[in-house]
């Protein structure tokens, strides 16, 4: 396998902070790999530097073999990169079918729109019902399988989502991890950051557990629920007693 | 009767063109989130144009009026560019002083180039009038009402079934999704400034033949853009168009009903501004800061 996304030793932060230490990690074609760790480990922070919201201090991040550091933030979508971003940021004021339509802006999408919204439309078929409706009135998972549907629309070799489960139901997470296996299925690659460590584990192969700006660990899901390494990430919390027997069942 | 008749009629003529002056200046606002303190220049940039195509060549100011917003446009991207630029990220309060001192700029070459004299604009249809029983309805305003009417039309529709209209939007509800989405966010500022600008001159245009023009008479229609903008809630377009029929009727109901009102009139703009920032500072249809 090649690999489409490779980060090495990627520094990062915002003015005075460094958030992003020492950053490796890699997305092969066809992958689904999970980012994993406490909140302030760097999990969004390593989105927002691979999409260029931010710029690296320091390292390299290559897709697909190239070098993207001089590539502009919205010049990455045109090679196949789309994040959904934490918190779903979709265009409050605009139709549903508005925020689909911006999502493949970019031109190589805008080529392929219709049949791509059609596969999106399949894939949430909620977004059909409310397709007039404005975005910023639907409900959190609704938001959310919308901001997804978007970063579809780009027609995304490598698929970012940052915290698809934030602030959803549990039947609703269960919702959009199935559509994410879904997506995964299809071949587009998948970087997934996640609080929910037993929905990533749901979909995703291998994972990276990040503490402070570091790579703690990395292996596939099962080596990382048997280490205890998810646990040492997450330590504070009584967390992992119960995801960690939730995984250990799945995973088995 | 007739007189209260008189006056709606007369606010819903001035709100048209109110409408199409205020909104080149929210649709700036909200996507830039710069209030741009050099607008009036704009607009009496827009006023010169239509001057001197009539003047000189003798075409009709509507006839120009698309010409010179386009040349206007073009001057403000040279502005956003050589200036504008720089102060993105600054705080507001550099953003404004460099407007400012750039409207100042234009306001003092203008009085250079063209001296401080006012002057008119004389059209087939700005001395002419028509009766409607005791109404009188002066066709200049008639005809800034419908153009008035068409532009913005044409605004909205672009701005809502177009890609860059569409793109314009997202950067004013969320830059950084934008950008995400493959929006260059710079070339949608340098794009709203110049449209900003475009609307300010086309305004101007018409104001050519209803008022006198001269180097300063910006600054007043900056301050009644201003007063409409915050009456309606920065940065929404239906708040904006209802700020200015709003305004339009509260001045000429000044001017109709209180003593020696006319000369009041100008002012009502800046009792507008204090009592909405003093009562609601979110304007009648805005949030705190929303956006189209």
């Amino acid at each position: 396998m090649t690999a489409l996304l490779e980060i090495a030793g990627l520094r990062a932060g915002y003015q005075e902070s460094i958030v992003l230490e020492d950053i490796s990690l890699q997305v092969q074609i066809g992958e689904v790999v999970a980012l994993l760790g406490a909140n302030g480990a760097g999990k969004t922070t390593t989105m927002r530097v691979i999409t260029g919201l931010i710029a690296a201090l320091g390292g390299t991040i290559a897709f697909d073999g190239e070098d993207l550091s001089r590539l502009r933030a919205e010049r990455r979508v045109d090679v196949g990169i789309a994040l959904c971003p934490e918190g779903r940021q979709v265009f409050p004021n605009m139709s549903v079918m508005e925020n689909l339509l911006l999502g493949s802006f970019c031109r190589h999408a805008r080529a392929r729109r219709a049949a791509t919204l059609e596969l999106v439309q399949e894939l949430f078929p909620r977004l059909t019902e409310r397709s007039a409706q404005k975005a910023g009135l639907m409900s959190g998972g609704e938001q959310q399988m919308l901001a997804i549907g978007r970063a579809l629309m780009a027609c995304p070799r490598l698929l970012l989502l940052d915290e698809p489960s934030l602030g959803l139901s549990p039947r609703m997470v269960q919702l959009v991890f199935g559509a994410v296996a879904k997506i995964a299925e299809a071949g587009i690659s998948i970087l997934v950051v996640e609080q929910n460590a037993q929905a990533a584990f749901s979909v995703a192969r291998r994972g990276y557990v990040l503490a402070g700006g570091r790579v703690a660990a990395a292996g596939t899901i099962a080596e990382l629920a048997r280490s205890g390494q998810v646990e040492q990430a997450f330590i504070g919390t009584d967390f992992f007693k119960r995801e960690g027997a939730a995984c250990s069942k799945s995973g088995a | 009767m007739s007189m209260l008749l008189q006056c709606l009629v007369d606010s819903i003529l001035l709100g048209g063109l109110y409408s199409l002056m205020a909104v080149g200046l929210s649709l700036g606002f909200g996507v830039t989130r710069i209030i741009n303190f050099a607008y009036g220049e704009f607009i009496m940039l827009g006023a010169y144009g239509a001057f001197f195509c009539s003047s000189l060549a003798g075409i009709d100011p509507l006839i120009a009026l698309p010409a010179v917003a386009i040349g206007v446009a073009l001057f403000a991207a040279i502005v956003f560019e050589f200036s504008l630029r720089r102060v993105l990220r600054a705080p507001a309060i550099n953003q404004i002083l460099l407007l400012f001192g750039v409207g100042l700029v234009i306001q003092n070459l203008a009085a250079i180039l063209w001296t401080g004299d006012a002057r008119s604009v004389e059209t087939p249809y700005s001395l002419t009038a028509r009766e409607f029983g005791d109404i009188n309805v002066p066709d200049g305003r008639i005809v800034t009402f419908l153009v008035a009417t068409v532009l913005i039309a044409a605004l909205l529709w672009w701005l809502h079934r177009t890609e860059l209209g569409r793109a314009i939007r997202a950067v004013a509800q969320n830059r950084d999704a934008a950008v995400l989405m493959g929006i260059n966010v710079m070339r949608m500022y340098l794009l709203s400034f110049m449209l900003n600008a475009a609307l300010g001159a086309a305004t101007g245009a018409m104001a050519s033949f209803l008022l006198t023009v001269t180097p300063f008479m910006g600054f007043p229609m900056l301050i009644k853009s201003f007063a409409i903008v915050v009456l309606g809630g920065l940065g929404s377009i239906p708040g904006t168009l209802a700020g200015a029929f709003l305004l339009a009727f509260a001045e000429t109901a000044v001017a109709y009903y209180v003593p020696d009102g006319i000369g009041w009139a100008e002012g009502v703009a800046f009792a507008v501004l204090l009592g909405v920032l003093i009562f609601r500072p979110r304007g009648i249809l805005g949030q705190a800061v929303e956006v189209a």
